[in-house]
């Protein structure tokens, strides 16, 4: 059976990352090539990049960096949140696998409908607002075409919001926001999601994705092993 | 030594992915301008993204199916990967592809993302976690042709190979060191055969 992915997730903003990440073995942690690489070295199952921009940041610099990584990054790279059907081409261009698209707002769904025609279901993941609407925002999203729900949690959020959303598709679903240990990571995979996505640990803590990996192999989830490259 | 490989799109998004794959390998990748090089050319690799009917509108409008027949008829190094190895098919649902692989394609009850282990008595590929990314699939093993196998809530096709020619279900592209293992594979040893 696939196995659970381990996600990291870089925020990127003007060609750097938004916050350094603070595992040894890097000249540059705010470097996006040389984190995410350092992240496919530690047995990351496929990196997910997020634009962070403001109307007055230089998109191309972010196709650029999309480019760059794509040349040496022999992983799944997933890049978002599309705004526009232009960007999200210009994104898979430059070397994304798939794209995600803020599916909340009514303009989401159009937008995610437009790229599945193109692009096919799997190549589209649809980011889903956790809380008491996910399950039918999700189920939408699925009805549309979503490859994947990345379900955005909040704080605290657990089993009890994760499950229902998985209950409801047959896509997979992806966690973000609240599944930064192992032991939330199990949560999640014990809820059903298929992958889970980390962002924030990497920049608090001295932690490698292989850590976080072996630590989930301890506790028995069913995960690529870290060595596997 | 550097080896040419004809790269045939059928769509805009992946193709990035591979041609820095083959790159690594130290392959020179370029885009076949005309159905006489996809037909004659040494090494050629078919991908692809979207809809099935769209992919193959696309090569025919390029005049590309029948030199794609012609070339895996004659065991010339092709390597077709994801909505790739589907176009290979006779029918997916209603519509025609390739025909160059006897058998069909069908929707999966769930789309299949993720890292899966590559299994097979008889084929040739090494077992190993590879990356698929599909919602499509074919089922049963092609007359004349070794397939690996993964699991997906029950046994689907992984790979399909025969001499040169290898379908491919999952992304070598994607699949860190054990796909770029697969792909100079097949531009260093398999060609030599």
């Amino acid at each position: 059976m696939v196995k659970k992915r381990v996600v990291p997730c870089l925020q990127v903003r003007s060609g750097r990352a938004v916050r350094e990440v603070k595992f040894e073995g890097l000249d540059d942690p705010g470097d996006p090539k040389a984190v995410l690489l350092a992240f496919q070295a530690h047995g990351a199952d496929e990196v997910y990049l997020d634009q962070f921009a403001g109307p007055e940041d230089d998109i191309g610099l972010f196709v650029s960096v999309l480019e760059s990584v794509r040349e040496e990054l022999a992983i799944p790279m997933t890049v978002g949140a599309a705004s526009t059907v232009d960007e999200a081409e210009s994104w898979f261009m430059a070397g994304a696998d798939r794209v995600s698209v803020q599916f909340d707002p009514p303009e989401g769904r159009d937008l995610l409908t437009r790229l599945v025609a193109v692009h096919g279901t799997e190549r589209v993941v649809a980011k889903v607002s956790g809380g008491s609407a996910a399950k039918v925002v999700a189920a939408e999203a699925e009805r549309l075409g979503a490859g994947e729900i990345l379900l955005v949690l909040a704080n605290g959020d657990g089993r009890d919001v994760v499950s229902p959303v998985c209950h409801a598709v047959r896509v997979p679903v992806a966690t973000l926001g609240a599944t930064e240990s192992p032991q939330a990571m199990l949560a999640a995979f014990e809820a059903g999601a298929a992958a889970a996505l980390a962002a924030t640990v990497f920049a608090d803590q001295v932690v490698t994705v292989a850590d976080i990996k072996r630590r989930l192999v301890s506790l028995g989830a069913d995960v690529r092993p870290p060595n596997d490259l | 030594m550097s080896r040419r490989v004809a790269v045939v799109r059928t769509g805009r998004a992946g193709s990035a992915s591979l041609l820095a794959a083959l790159r690594r390998c130290g392959a020179e990748p370029f885009f076949p301008e005309n159905p006489g090089e996809v037909e004659a050319t040494t090494f050629l690799a078919l991908c692809g993204a979207g809809p099935f009917g769209q992919a193959m509108a696309a090569l025919e409008t390029a005049g590309f199916v029948e030199p794609l027949r012609t070339r895996i008829e004659y065991d010339r190094p092709t390597i077709a990967i994801g909505l790739g190895m589907h176009l290979l098919f006779e029918t997916c649902g209603t519509l025609g592809g390739i025909a160059a692989v006897p058998g069909e394609v069908g929707q999966l009850p769930s789309p299949h993302i993720g890292w899966n282990a590559v299994e097979g008595e008889d084929a040739t590929l090494p077992e190993g976690l590879a990356y698929f990314c599909h919602c499509m699939a074919t089922l049963t093993e092609p007359d004349g042709w070794l397939a690996s196998w993964a699991d997906h809530g029950g046994p689907i096709v992984a790979a399909v190979q025969r001499g040169t020619v290898l379908g491919s279900q999952f992304h070598p592209e994607l699949s860190g060191g054990y796909g770029e293992r697969i792909l100079r594979t097949w531009l260093m040893e398999w060609a030599s055969w």
